[in-house]
């Protein structure tokens, strides 16, 4: 996802998600990608390995409960029930409106609007039925980040980096990241509430001579 | 471009998983590329080798 905004393919995937992945013309983006995943590409995974034959899928699975927490405390949260900085900054923003409205556009597809903890996690398991099962075998792996490099270098048939696995976009890190993303929105959002406050505070003793 | 407005249904499509594909088709053309395609969910790839999770 964070691909999909810093390169602008907005309109690519709200355009796919209408079309249901139907007619689309795949390798204006993938020709220049050489791996995807999280969504909105994981939705469409089929599409892409009929396109590339030869590719290799990554399952990746967690805990469901420790998913469905995760998925709560930041996509469903920043983009379901959005901050007043993030509502500011999409009335004020065409990018972060459209950005918002295809990140909604996944979520309404993938979970048909319930994000409740036994709709979501549902979907989650039979998102991971459904892979392993029309997967063809040899093509897929099943992958738990906490397994670390060996099962995903054998698989991919690449030596192990001589670095600690990553520990990168948890929890604590998206959400600040969000704050920091929607600073802008909160400033013109209290700087508007504060003038208006003080606005009616001077007519108020101007005209009602109340103070 | 955006087909999905503000209604909740016309975001609402069939079962994602097993959305037909026989349109694309008319593109598949043995492309010899591979790509490493993640068909997991958002937020299961992103916790690491040794904490507990995100």
């Amino acid at each position: 996802m964070l691909e999909v905004k810093k390169n602008d393919l907005v309109d690519f995937w709200e355009d796919t998600l209408c079309k249901d992945g139907k007619g689309v013309n795949w390798e204006i983006i993938f020709d220049k990608y050489s791996a995807t995943t999280d969504h909105p590409a994981c939705m469409f995974w089929q599409d892409l390995l009929k396109l590339y034959p030869t590719s290799k899928v990554i399952l990746t699975t967690r805990e469901p409960d420790k998913w469905y927490k995760s998925m709560a405390d930041t996509i469903i949260a920043s983009t379901i029930y959005p901050s007043i900085g993030q509502w500011v900054n999409n009335k004020i923003f065409n990018f972060e409106r459209r950005f918002q409205h295809m990140a909604k556009h996944i979520l309404i597809r993938q979970f048909e609007d319930n994000y409740t903890r036994d709709n979501m996690v549902k979907v989650f398991n039979n998102h991971i039925k459904s892979v392993k099962a029309l997967c063809p075998k040899e093509k897929l792996i099943k992958f738990e980040v906490k397994e670390g490099w060996k099962p995903l270098c054998d698989f991919l048939g690449k030596p192990i980096p001589d670095c600690e696995f990553p520990y990168e976009n948890n929890t604590k890190e998206m959400k600040n990241r969000l704050n920091r993303h929607n600073y802008l929105g909160n400033i013109i959002f209290y700087s508007v509430i504060s003038f208006s406050i003080c606005g009616l505070a001077w007519l108020a003793k101007k005209f009602l001579s109340i103070f | 471009m955006n087909c999905g407005t503000t209604t909740t249904s016309t975001f609402i499509s069939t079962n994602s998983d097993n959305h037909q594909t026989d349109e694309n088709t008319s593109q598949i053309k043995n492309n010899e590329k591979t790509l490493i395609l993640g068909a997991g969910f958002a937020r299961t790839g992103t916790t690491s080798l040794n904490k507990e999770g995100s």
